[in-house]
């Protein structure tokens, strides 16, 4: 089969990973919202 | 009327079985080399039996039921299910040989725990397991996450006529290129690519932690392993406590997280459809899914009082709910802790989480993120259409790789399977009151068996009694399957007690 590019798979493994990264982000300013809430 | 198969049928199962059992053996070859750069001969001859068991297997099925018939939905669903079977059975052999284990049964359990990337384990004095067996405990775990039909097609059968119906039996419902084998090794591809850059980076800091080079470099591929697999098996009693590092807890939660996400969205932003990452509708579902079961695990803590800090609290939080969410089954605390220190709500919050699970066609387990968004479309379908005018047509589009529209069948079948996952999850709780383990604890051993998950809240022990065992081990099977394939086993078991 065809496989992309080795620049597209590096973009695209960085995206997933800067999606990760957005996730822990998120999650952590929902704990610090709650903290500050005092839930 | 109910088919039962004709010889040629039988045929057909039995020697495709023996193609993807001999294609198993041959994974054992990693662990025996292991065993050999370790010396440990006892492992080494273990898997040499077992791999020999398995080749023979093949070589009967192959002089005696060698046929070029192509398989149909139902004779494809039992080739799914039968070497499902064989395998486990064959692949207990090293583990019962080892010492490791009390019966066969326990031996049986931990490989199945091992295929379906649960995580549940009986092993005993894990502490001390030769390498060869822990290379062997979690490489079933990688292999598990990908598919051991997936191995077959990727590898072995290049001649599997009907293949795509063997593919859908193992709960692949998606394809990623046209061809079913491409898809198997576009499959191999993307997995193997995380699994190089976990171990690379847990080296690191395994390394900098002061490891061995050899353990550093078994330590990090084994956890990468489980970790992409969405398994949860480690190398030690503590699990990932063991390692006691915030950085090594972070790279585990981004394999966990990139592990239950779907093959299909992988396959495209590798292609260059980036915004698939923002617009996939499962995706977002399932981001949804994990803001929502990370409060109410995050207010839970809050309300037991064990963990005080802000970071602790995260942490912890954090590390359990992605755990659960990929239905992964690492933990960073040990199961009685879990017990008593978290309470009730937050175990509750764990239990949705682990029900739910992560995408479809992934390493993940449970419900689904696609089909509890699609069920959410669905009610909302159905609202929209009363409150529209009577000649009016009403549609729900969402977005998976390209634009669809949300269909009835596509609803029911979403209904059909969230049933048969929470009859499945209330079975197993009814089971463990039955011998006395409390609601809770009954429910959420139940629901990480079925979903794949592999916490424990301490009721998976080598004491547990032989039918919860065996019932754990059909939750496991049916949960990784996703039903369809153990059913028509089961219709089939029915045929042939009819006679027809």
């Amino acid at each position: 089969m065809r496989f992309s590019s080795p620049r597209d798979r590096i973009l695209g493994i960085t995206l997933e990973i800067a999606y990760c990264v957005v996730m822990y982000l998120a999650l952590f300013a929902i704990a610090i919202l709650f903290n500050i809430l005092g839930g | 009327m109910l088919l039962r198969p004709s010889k040629k049928d039988y045929a057909a199962i039995l020697h495709y079985s023996g193609q993807i059992v001999a294609g198993f053996g041959i994974t054992m070859l990693l662990p025996l080399a292991t065993a050999f750069a370790y010396r440990e001969w006892n492992m080494a001859s273990a898997f040499a039996l077992a791999m020999s068991t398995c080749f023979l297997f093949w070589l009967v099925t192959d002089r005696f039921f060698y046929t070029k018939r192509e398989l149909t939905w139902f004779t494809g669903m039992l080739v799914v299910t039968l070497s499902w079977a064989l395998a486990v059975t064959f692949g207990a052999i090293p583990f019962r040989l080892s010492g490791f284990y009390a019966s066969f049964v326990d031996a049986t359990f931990d490989v199945m725990s091992g295929f379906t990337t649960t995580g549940l384990t009986l092993i005993q004095d894990l502490d001390h397991a030769p390498y060869s067996l822990h290379m062997w405990r979690q490489g079933l775990q990688f292999l598990g996450g990908q598919g051991i039909i997936v191995l077959a097609l990727t590898f072995l059968v290049r001649s599997l006529r009907g293949a795509v119906k063997v593919y859908v039996g193992e709960a692949r419902e998606e394809k990623l290129v046209p061809s079913v084998r491409s898809t198997a090794v576009a499959i191999w591809v993307v997995s193997l690519t995380y699994l190089a850059l976990g171990t690379i980076v847990l080296m690191i800091i395994n390394l900098w932690s002061r490891m061995a080079l050899d353990r550093a470099f078994l330590h990090a591929l084994w956890i990468s392993m489980t970790a992409w697999g969405t398994g949860g098996y480690a190398p030690s009693s503590l699990s990932t406590a063991y390692y006691h590092n915030v950085a090594a807890e972070f790279v585990i939660v981004c394999l966990m997280i990139l592990g239950a996400i779907n093959f299909v969205i992988h396959q495209a932003v590798w292609y260059g459809q980036r915004r698939e990452l923002i617009q996939n509708f499962e995706l977002r579902t399932f981001s949804a899914v994990v803001l929502f079961t990370f409060t109410l695990t995050y207010l839970g803590l809050g309300r037991s009082d064990a963990f005080g800090s802000l970071a602790s609290r995260f942490r912890m939080a954090l590390f359990h709910l992605i755990s659960a969410q990929t239905d992964t089954g690492f933990m960073s605390i040990p199961s009685f802790a879990l017990k008593h220190y978290w309470g009730d709500f937050a175990t509750m919050a764990l239990i949705i989480a682990m029900s739910i699970g992560g995408l479809a066609c992934s390493t993940a387990g449970g419900i689904k993120a696609m089909r509890v968004g699609l069920a959410i479309k669905g009610i909302v379908l159905e609202v929209r259409k009363i409150m529209s005018p009577e000649r009016g047509v009403v549609y729900e589009y969402y977005h998976h790789v390209r634009q669809h529209i949300l269909k009835d069948n596509q609803v029911k079948m979403v209904g059909l399977i969230a049933l048969a996952y929470v009859s499945t999850y209330l079975s197993g709780a009814l089971v463990g009151l039955v011998y006395g383990f409390p609601l809770v604890d009954s429910l959420f051993e139940s629901v990480s068996a079925t979903a794949n998950v592999g916490l424990t809240i301490g009721i998976t022990s080598p004491a547990l009694p032989v039918f919860m065992k065996m019932f754990y081990i059909l939750q496991m099977w049916v949960g990784r399957l996703e039903f369809t394939a153990v059913f028509v086993l089961a219709g089939f078991l029915v045929a042939l007690a009819r006679g027809r």
